[in-house]
């Protein structure tokens, strides 16, 4: 595997993404077994549901010197748990609105829907938020994070 | 004003045998401050007062209390229009029971910010003070001096929807306006968000940095009633260390947030106590903000209002 | 004692002289608050208004890193086994200039704690052994100062290495310690005249005279323990929101907290402010918390300022500069605490429990 272009070093970034069990890890799994190319420099946390995201994760995840957040859960009506995923997208959406305003850039921030079947599209959604994070290089820090 | 408090007086009086203590508000270090009293016989009701600088809102004072003593404890509550909305949060949330409150509600035409006034002159070298004519008038030792109330108020006061409280169980009435230039509501917030967000980013590191994480904020604040269990506290998770440096104050203050989303009734508290002047409620008044604009949604309106984020649709999109 | 004479156009020179290679710390305004902030360009010293926190952090910093350390790899081992520590107190020469009398003389009480013959806290110690006090008479005391009720005065020597006195056209420069004298001995200042003398006295007489709150803590050590279980103490402390405001803007508050703060496989112990106000200040492993209740935690702070540290140490644990009184949110004023008739007169009686009931004052 070619790794030299994915570890980028001049302009090194970090992704935590968050994935519920059921799904989106099914997903990115499944795109691992498929041996479709995903970028390294995402680091996943797997969860049981996207509904035990307390919006504080992510927001730990940036104070920590994350450059981008991604969470992702199964598709609205198909939760493991029934609604777990209703409740996430409101408490989401709400943090989406919440970052510009206290200084982060919102594009560094994103929730998607990915299921167990899904490896492409998550192949696809992944490369193109790290790509995204890469233009926007690192994230603006309280102080330097070691 | 001073009919509004004599009034006030005989219907404290009234009901001070079925109550354990009315919680109002008496003369502070300033003529311009007012604090806090507890009231328990007719003899403390002489202390009381009620004028255009009783600004704490006194929900703070039963938000835990009731789950406890009330059972047993009926208190009386002195509220004007804005603090009313935190106890209908507090009542929607099921943290106070309405039987074990007795509300007397008090017109209010908006309050005078001791924040601001220190800006202006020196409180401690102030006479007397009083609002008349659309102005604040202050006795100080070089004359007298008189201040615009657009000036003086707090924001709040400049977009007030509540000026009356919307429940209560005796109503002063009074003076409910004072005609001020009203402005669009959380308009001191829409103005910051004009700057992009690494700027707003360099802003709040510069009003975290002053933080001392005395925690005034969150005791203050009405719906904050986790108290001694608060995440802040906590070490194991380790969400922030006891560092006061601007990046664990961010954190400190996100966990406030993230608590207050869709409850936020925007009193000001947190601001008023801040002893280091961070322009903090904005932070929180955002939350509300952002709460309305998704879900159509305003804290502490309605006691049987479900709050947005523990409630959802299944079809909706945003 | 020597005496001398700095003139005001002077003043800028000598901020940059006494900030050349050592660290200066200044009362300066930033929006509508006066704080001590180190001395630069952009900074506007403000000397005729109380800061709204006191000079502590000089020699007691709010967040002090007492050691390092990172766990380090063998390389046959798996997991890391080793500890490197890293801990060296070493500190600038630092000075205080332009605060008040009241706040000087803090130090003082600061040091009886830290600098305990037996135990002598190294770090303290270090910072306040590079620590110059060049003080200002307080010309107005506000309508909170009392400090002449708790031993000080308005132009109090002190703990001050140099004593200042604003006059027309300059400042009277009194050397306290050796310290404070070698500053004066500097060019920028000139000799002073009986004229310069005579005026420092009657403003610092002035400013004494202006105080004329006398609160009577006669006995006040044993009378705060003689009303332990007073009931006043639940109405005293109704309004009290335990927040920490008190004890973080108080100059003589020294209770702190000492954790491990860790990130990856480095880190730090660091001693940080706390306050006898918060729960967690007592919580025991146990769950137990001796100090569970408002009303117990509110009570603390005054106990611990006139009657245990004086028992201990023979002098109050407050120099009088009203900064808790001004910053409480709720109106707390000590000096209202300390005159509370029963408080004062001693007549014991004990706590009845329900006037506010416990749970009620418990948060």
């Amino acid at each position: 595997m070619d790794i030299s272009n994915t570890l980028d070093q001049k302009n090194g970034i970090k992704i935590v993404a968050f994935l519920c069990n059921w799904c989106s890890y099914g997903g990115a799994d499944a795109a691992g077994t498929a041996r479709l190319k995903q970028p390294p420099q995402v680091r996943i946390i797997r969860i049981p549901c996207s509904g035990w995201i307390n919006p504080l994760y992510p927001l730990k995840a940036f104070n920590e010197g994350a450059d981008g957040v991604l969470i992702s859960g199964c598709h609205p009506g198909d939760c493991h748990y029934a609604e777990g995923n209703y409740y996430a997208r409101r408490r989401l959406e709400v943090l989406g609105h919440f970052l510009p305003f206290m200084g982060i850039d919102p594009q560094r921030f994103r929730y998607s829907w990915i299921s167990a079947t899904e490896a492409q599209e998550w192949q696809a959604l992944i490369t193109e938020f790290t790509e995204k994070i890469r233009e926007l290089g690192p994230i603006k820090k309280h102080v330097e994070v070691s | 004003m001073k009919e509004v408090e004599s009034r006030l007086k005989e219907e404290v009086k009234k009901i001070l045998d079925e109550v354990a203590y009315v919680v109002g508000y008496q003369e502070g270090l300033t003529p311009l401050s007012a604090r806090p009293l507890f009231i328990r016989n007719p003899k403390e009701v002489d202390r009381l007062v009620y004028n255009d600088f009783c600004a704490p809102n006194l929900a703070n004072y039963v938000k835990k209390s009731d789950q406890k003593i009330g059972i047993d404890q009926k208190v009386g509550l002195i509220v004007k229009g804005c603090d009313c909305r935190s106890v209908v949060q507090l009542l929607q949330e099921g943290i106070l029971k309405r039987e074990n409150l007795i509300l007397i509600g008090v017109p209010c035409r908006g309050m005078i910010s001791f924040k601001k006034i220190e800006k202006l002159f020196d409180p401690l070298e102030t006479y007397l003070a009083e609002v008349r004519d659309k102005k604040l008038k202050v006795h100080l030792a070089q004359g007298e001096e008189s201040y615009h109330l657009e000036d003086v108020v707090f924001e709040k006061c400049l977009w007030c929807e509540t000026r009356e409280p919307l429940v209560v169980d005796i109503m002063i009435q009074g003076p409910l306006s004072l005609e001020l230039e009203q402005k669009e509501k959380d308009f001191d917030i829409v103005e910051l968000e004009q700057k992009e967000p690494a700027e707003l980013f360099d802003f709040w590191t510069a009003q975290f940095e002053k933080c001392i994480r005395c925690y005034a904020c969150r005791n203050a604040c009405p719906l904050c009633y986790c108290q001694d269990n608060c995440l802040a506290d906590t070490r194991q998770p380790h969400w922030l260390g006891q560092q006061t440096d601007a990046l664990n104050n961010f954190m400190y203050h996100m966990i406030r947030a993230m608590h207050v989303v869709g409850r936020c009734t925007g009193c000001q508290e947190c601001e008023r106590v801040c002893p280091v002047d961070i322009p903090i409620s904005k932070i929180f008044r955002k939350t509300s903000m952002i709460t309305q604009q998704l879900f159509d949604y305003i804290p502490g309106m309605k006691v049987e209002d479900v709050p947005p984020l523990l409630t959802f649709k299944k079809d909706e999109k945003f | 004692m020597t005496l001398k004479f700095l003139p005001s156009e002077r003043l800028q020179d000598l901020l940059e002289e006494l900030s050349r290679n050592r660290k200066l710390i200044v009362p300066a305004k930033s929006e509508a608050m006066i704080l001590f902030q180190d001395f630069g360009e952009d900074v506007h010293l403000d000397l005729a208004n109380l800061s709204r926190l006191s000079a502590k952090e000089a020699a007691f910093p709010q967040t002090e890193t007492l050691l390092s350390f990172g766990y380090e790899k063998e390389t046959e081992s798996s997991e890391p086994n080793k500890v490197a520590l890293q801990c060296e107190p070493k500190e600038k020469e630092t000075i205080v200039f332009g605060l008040r009398p009241c706040d000087a003389r803090a130090h003082l009480l600061l040091d009886k704690v830290y600098l305990d013959d037996r135990y002598p806290d190294p770090y303290y110690g270090a910072r306040r052994g590079n620590l110059t006090l060049i003080s200002l008479t307080c010309a107005r005391p506000q309508k909170t100062c009392f400090c002449t009720s708790v031993g000080g005065s308005p132009s109090d020597r002190e703990g001050s290495d140099i004593l200042l006195t604003q006059i027309e056209g300059g400042f009277l420069a009194e050397g306290v310690s050796e310290k404070g004298k070698n500053i004066i001995a500097l060019n920028l200042f000139q000799n002073s005249t009986q004229e310069n003398e005579e005026q420092a006295e009657a403003v610092k007489k002035r400013a004494a005279e202006s105080l004329t709150l006398a609160l009577d803590l006669n006995g006040i050590e044993k009378r705060l323990m003689d009303n332990f279980e007073n009931e006043l103490w639940s109405e005293l402390s109704a309004p009290c929101l335990n927040c920490g405001i008190c004890t973080y803007v108080c100059p003589t508050c020294h209770c702190f907290n000492i954790t491990d703060e860790q990130r990856g496989l480095s880190g730090q112990r660091i001693r940080t402010w706390d306050s006898c106000m918060y729960p967690l200040f007592t919580l025991e492993t146990s769950g137990h918390n001796p100090r569970s209740l408002k009303l117990q935690r509110f009570r603390q702070r005054f106990n611990h300022k006139f009657s245990y540290y004086p028992s201990l140490y023979g002098e109050f644990l407050c120099v009088g500069c009203g900064r808790c009184i001004l910053s409480c949110p709720a109106g707390i004023d000590i000096r209202e605490v300390l005159k509370e008739s029963p408080m004062h007169r001693g007549a014991p009686r004990r706590m009845k429990i329900g006037l506010f009931s416990r749970e009620h004052l418990e948060r």
